[in-house]
């Protein structure tokens, strides 16, 4: 075999490469979804940092709606271009979001606490512990069978998203005085949570886009939901209209990336 | 010394079926229409190579219907994705080689006139 031959070989491999994750991607759906429902949220808005049951009831409904809708996107698209991808496993990480913050918001009903607070108030870890050990669970699983599948990166991720539902349910995760605790707001934490499963999305699509956006959302999430009095972002933005904000960046986003996916060959 | 070709795994070794594992590696599955209009080759061809691999037991062959229409649906397994990285690894260490060897010659050519690169 000459050099150039093989310098051809591998140039054509990584264009099959390219094109094919190129075809495959899609991030437009997820976001727009996912902007939508902030938005939708504005109006639950609360400045009640253990209230805003109401915004977490909404957002676990629209959470156990939202994921499978996500993933029947993803499956309609699969078979009509004959590329699948490993999607499920954000949908899992999704809903095991979901159902962590289920029963915290039931357990926060209980005790009249907001569940959206709870989770990372450290009140709030020993009651949902039989939930946080079925995440942690099902993400061990999720991991060998992406280890398996040789997705090793993939694999830590979900892994790490196992270790720390195990460190909720072991009410093992910081001190109390260095945790955030119930200083962020509920109404934008959902969407931190959000953020984390579409981070999950953008190493299954192999984004980085996706992942800047990802991050992105959380931080604005963190920032303008962080009730303290030296957070400027919380004060300039008011209740509502922050989730309009970042509702409309998400959308922004989705729709961008709509176009771009629509204009390619 | 041995010839750094040597390393090659004469399945994988083989344009379309290194083609069609380039293409695995990037998605969980991809349909057989979608290999075929891919690698623009003919049903018959495309299912030799298929053959070829899933003999040597790197991809997975799934048959099936979604609705009335019917689908086939090819994986890469796990030693399929490490024939392919390890190709890949060779390809690289080849050509590494051969540029090595393009360096030394010049160099010679260089330090001693009159030898014949």
């Amino acid at each position: 075999m000459e050099h150039d031959q093989a310098v051809d070989i591998l140039r054509e491999t990584e264009l099959f490469r390219r094109r094919t994750r190129s075809a495959r991607r899609s991030i437009w759906f997820p976001l727009v979804v996912l902007g939508a429902l902030a938005m939708g949220s504005a109006a639950l808005c609360s400045e009640d940092p253990i209230g805003g049951t109401a915004s977490s009831v909404y957002w676990v409904v629209a959470g156990a709606l939202a994921y499978p809708t996500v993933y029947l996107f993803y499956r309609r698209r699969s078979l009509k271009q004959g590329l699948s991808d490993g999607v499920a496993a954000f949908v899992a990480v999704g809903l095991g979001l979901v159902a962590l913050t289920l029963n915290l918001v039931v357990g926060g009903h209980r005790t009249g606490n907001s569940g959206y607070a709870r989770i990372i108030a450290p009140s709030g870890y020993l009651s949902s512990w039989p939930v946080a050990g079925a995440v942690a669970l099902g993400a061990a699983i999720e991991a060998l069978l992406a280890w398996r599948m040789g997705r090793r990166g993939l694999a830590i991720l979900v892994a790490s998203v196992g270790v720390v539902a195990l460190l909720f349910a072991a009410r093992l995760i910081l001190p109390e005085a260095l945790f955030l605790g119930a200083n962020l707001l509920p109404n934008t934490l959902p969407i931190v949570v959000a953020a984390v499963a579409l981070l999950v999305l953008a190493w299954i699509e192999r984004s980085p886009g996706l992942a800047t956006i990802a991050i992105s959302l959380g931080v604005l999430g963190i920032l303008s939901g962080l009730f303290i009095i030296d957070n400027r972002f919380h004060a300039t933005l008011g209740c509502g209209v922050d989730l309009l904000a970042i509702g409309g960046f998400a959308m922004a986003c989705g729709l961008g990336a709509a176009i771009v996916e629509w204009r390619r060959p | 010394m041995s010839h750094p070709a040597i390393g090659l795994d004469d399945v994988v070794h083989q344009r379309v079926r290194l083609g069609i594992l380039a293409i695995l590696m990037e998605a969980t599955r991809a349909e057989f229409r979608y290999l075929r209009d891919s690698l623009d080759l003919t049903d018959g061809n495309l299912s030799r190579h298929l053959q070829v691999l899933e003999e040597a037991g790197y991809v997975k062959i799934t048959k099936g219907f979604e609705g009335r229409r019917p689908r086939t649906w090819v994986s890469a397994t796990k030693l399929g994705r490490d024939a392919f990285n390890a190709e890949m690894y060779a390809l690289k260490v080849l050509v590494g080689a051969f540029e090595d060897r393009a360096k030394a010659a010049t160099r010679r050519a260089v330090t001693e006139p009159g030898i014949d690169i």
